[in-house]
């Protein structure tokens, strides 16, 4: 827990901060692959990406999901995270560098306790949001 | 995309919630922190039911997305989302998964262009009790004939 963010400035609107990740590599693309089961040729093999019409593979989409995922869970505790959600708006290729801002859109109590849902929109070198997230965490 | 399978529900898997699966995820989304290194055990990162890929392909029958006959060159998984009914599940614990299709729709996008999306929900179960839940959508380009 980042004891620099909580507290009664947890207000809507309020900034969390930002996180850059990147530039992405092909590695990163083959560790996560690995790591998730998910083999889904066209991020790792250039020829299939090429008969679909792309450049060059493109980076997975669940994985700047889970970076951004593993940020807010790294500042809260992974034990606190009770709600993530990721729309993806444009695609993500190795090389791209991206930075994810967070804000909390809402501050409330329920059965549980204190909670805060976090928008995290995420955006890529030339400033175009890549993919969006939103999370919902326990304040302890 | 099969749009014959609305409602449809897969054979259930074991999901096994492992130590050092969780380290490995946490290392491939660059985020080797202290609470995934506890060695009794820790919470999973919030998208580590991801990994649900790996169980379920080696049970017949509970694979949907594999049922749903997806063109791998234009589907795109569109949305994901994971809810956890208290804390995320820790290691040690063995998860039984069942996917659903919950949704099967055909929409006509700005350009004109028939798509068909899909939304597959699993359920997480410890024991006799829910404790996360997953939803994805798919949207793949209707097939021209």
């Amino acid at each position: 827990m980042n004891d620099a963010i909580v507290g009664d400035h947890l207000a809507a609107d309020a900034s969390i901060g930002s996180k850059v990740f990147g530039p992405i590599t092909q590695t990163d693309i083959v560790r996560y692959q690995g790591a998730s089961g998910d083999f889904q040729p066209i991020h790792h093999d250039p020829a299939f990406a090429a008969r679909s019409g792309l450049p060059q593979p493109l980076v997975i989409g669940m994985l700047p999901a889970g970076l951004v995922a593993g940020w807010i869970a790294e500042t809260f505790g992974a034990d606190n995270v009770r709600y993530f959600r990721v729309r993806w708006n444009a695609s993500v290729w190795p090389g791209d560098t991206l930075t994810v801002r967070g804000s909390i859109a809402r501050r409330y109590r329920d059965d549980e306790g204190d909670k805060i849902d976090i928008e995290l929109p995420c955006s890529n070198q030339d400033d175009r949001i890549v993919l969006h997230c939103a999370m919902t965490v326990l304040i302890p | 995309m099969n749009m014959t399978l609305l409602g449809k529900t897969g054979a259930p898997f074991a999901l096994e919630v492992e130590y050092g699966k969780i380290q490995e995820f946490a290392e491939a989304i660059q985020s080797p922190f202290a609470a995934y290194q506890k060695a009794d055990a820790t919470y999973a990162p919030p998208t580590f039911l991801t990994t649900g890929f790996f169980w379920e392909r080696r049970v017949p029958g509970s694979d949907l997305l594999a049922a749903l006959e997806l063109n791998p060159g234009s589907a795109v998984h569109a949305t994901q989302e994971y809810r956890f009914f208290g804390k995320p599940p820790r290691s040690g614990t063995r998860l039984i998964a069942q996917t659903r299709i919950d949704k099967l729709l055909r929409k006509i996008n700005r350009s004109g262009t028939p798509l068909n999306i899909a939304e597959l929900v699993t359920d997480y179960r410890d024991g006799a009790t829910l404790v996360a839940e997953s939803r994805m959508t798919i949207i793949e380009p209707e097939q021209s004939a």
